[in-house]
């Protein structure tokens, strides 16, 4: 791993058009500012990480998950899924 | 017309308009290629065209959480060519939960564009929302 040492309104250039700014540093915390092309993802990288992991469980979940229990699970059949829901509606506004 | 002989799902007639292109992927899953497909009620599948073994179950998250909402930011909006919301679908995946529940990955949903075909796997910064939420009965 390529280990740089920046000083605080100082900027790393990775390739043509990704630049990585030291914003500001607080103790342990450092704020970082990334300017880049449309299209690139970025990402905390722990993150990233328990997405793969849920993504992962849910391929599993779709395995092991008999089609009955699902039914039962979700309530879901055709004829009430729509017009209404059999499952007690989930605030998460608040 | 493609056909895929599957173990799963038996014999899958895909039509080469329904599949939807993930350009970035979907984190920890190693293809790009799916169709959807009606499960049961809402419940779909998510199935990966280039191995059939990687299938998903996906459902609409207002069915369940009829509060959830986020703001697409205009670099995704853009990576889907989305003229309107229209066009848009939205999905979470579902995951087992506590061995007798389910649950929902509201963390990261899926957008797709249903009329270009593209989708992403996005993950909100909003804290109200978890990669594991327990759909109530």
């Amino acid at each position: 791993m390529l280990i740089l040492t920046r000083k605080t309104g100082q900027s790393i250039r990775i390739g043509e058009d990704i630049i990585i700014k030291i914003v500001d540093v607080d103790g342990s915390q450092v704020k970082v500012g990334i300017e880049a092309p449309k299209g690139i993802i970025i990402l905390r990288e722990e993150l990233y990480e328990k997405l793969k992991e849920s993504n992962i469980e849910a391929l599993k979940t779709a395995k092991e998950l008999k089609i009955d229990d699902l039914i039962k699970k979700t309530k879901a059949s055709s004829s009430n899924s729509e017009a209404k829901n059999p499952i007690e509606s989930h605030n998460t506004g608040e | 017309m493609i056909t895929i002989k599957s173990d799963r799902f038996g014999e899958l007639h895909i039509d080469e308009n329904e599949i939807i292109f993930f350009p970035f992927g979907i984190p920890g899953v190693p293809f790009n290629r799916f169709i959807i497909k009606d499960l049961i009620g809402p419940v779909k599948w998510l199935i990966a065209i280039d191995d059939t073994d990687v299938a998903m179950l996906i459902v609409s998250p207002f069915q369940y959480f009829p509060n959830y909402g986020f703001e697409l930011s205009d670099e995704i909006a853009s990576v889907l060519k989305a003229k309107s919301e229209d066009e848009l679908e939205i999905y979470v995946s579902l995951l087992k939960y506590n061995d007798e529940g389910v649950a929902a990955n509201l963390k990261s949903p899926f957008i797709i564009n249903k009329i270009k075909k593209i989708g992403v796997q996005i993950i909100l910064e909003d804290e109200r929302y978890s990669f594991k939420e327990p759909i109530k009965k």
